[in-house]
């Protein structure tokens, strides 16, 4: 089962999920928005990637005055929360005002381990030229309970 | 937990889950298949976007009943044909593999509905291949998922709309 937005921050209390900064404004009725952090990595060369190394990305600071992603580029970033569930699955989704300009999240890599503890990787694909700034809040998790 | 085709239809009955117009037919293992809307937005490729700032509201155009062709590298809105929600269970809107098939994602990511939004939802169409699409063809599925915990209100935005509806940003 999913949980509701009161039952995470029933979850948060009990430190069952961990949120770190963690925003009561963010809670959603079945999730919680999450922000991109300040930092963006990307491959420069079209030259083939070797598959498991991604040590070719190159990676920068997002100026405060936003940057904008060229489409058809791939690039990947992080969240700026940290997120620890060892009890509850969490699953990466879009938001739809962020879907609505053409920019994907995450490239069919929606699920998350138990045990998660760390950022939210995230991997932007703009079929539009987008311009996007640091700690905008550009996805939501969700949490599943697990069949033992 | 996810909801078989028969809980599906159950709860459309007993009005829980709403799918109007409904159709048996339509119905899969565990989901339901729901058809395209008749109006979508092509949206313009001329300008930076910013994630930040609503867009400009461009015209709405009429899906051919004789087929219109989708271009790859361009995103385009569209909407269900049903009003489709539920305040009890999540919903959730994904593709269907017979159009996944077919180079054609459909939600890009963002397959998660918010529980209580019952609407006729927003579509972004985003095809790798061109592709011939038609008004009220079945283009894709819902499942419903039971959710833990108390209910918690919607403060979407979105709701309130049953058309193609562009991204107002994320400044408000």
């Amino acid at each position: 089962m999913i949980l509701s937005g009161k039952k995470l921050i029933e979850e948060m209390q009990k430190n069952k999920i961990i949120i770190t900064p963690f925003k009561p404004e963010n809670v959603n009725p079945n999730s919680y928005d999450i922000s991109i952090g300040s930092a963006l990595n990307f491959y420069e060369s079209d030259a083939a990637l070797e598959a498991g190394d991604d040590s070719k990305a190159v990676r920068v600071n997002i100026p405060d005055s936003g940057i904008v992603l060229k489409k058809h580029k791939f690039y990947f970033a992080e969240s700026f929360e940290t997120v620890i569930s060892d009890n509850y699955v969490p699953m990466l989704h879009n938001r739809s005002g962020v879907a609505r300009k053409g920019l994907f999240i995450h490239i069919t890599a929606d699920l998350l381990q138990l045990h998660h503890k760390g950022t939210i990787k995230l991997q932007l694909y703009p079929e539009y030229d987008i311009k996007i700034s640091a700690f905008q809040k550009i996805a939501q998790i969700s949490f599943w309970e697990v069949y033992r | 937990m996810i909801l078989t085709g028969s809980e599906i239809e159950k709860n459309v009955l007993s009005g829980r889950i709403i799918i109007s117009p409904f159709s048996a037919e339509q119905l899969n293992p565990n989901s339901y298949n729901y058809r395209l809307g008749d109006a979508y937005i092509e949206l313009d490729d001329v300008y930076p976007y910013d994630l930040e700032e609503p867009d400009a509201i461009p015209d709405k155009k009429r899906f051919d009943e004789s087929g219109t062709i989708l271009h790859p590298g361009k995103l385009y809105l569209s909407s269900t044909a049903e009003t489709i929600g539920s305040e009890e269970f999540v919903t959730s809107l994904i593709g269907k593999s017979s159009m996944g098939r077919l180079g054609l994602f459909l939600q890009l990511s963002a397959d998660l509905g918010h529980q209580g939004e019952i609407h006729k939802w927003t579509l972004e169409l985003a095809p790798c291949i061109p592709i011939k699409v038609y008004p009220h063809m079945k283009i894709g599925q819902v499942t419903f998922w039971k959710v833990s915990g108390e209910r918690m209100h919607s403060k979407g935005y979105y709701k309130n709309y049953d058309a193609p509806t562009i991204s107002r940003g994320l400044a408000t």
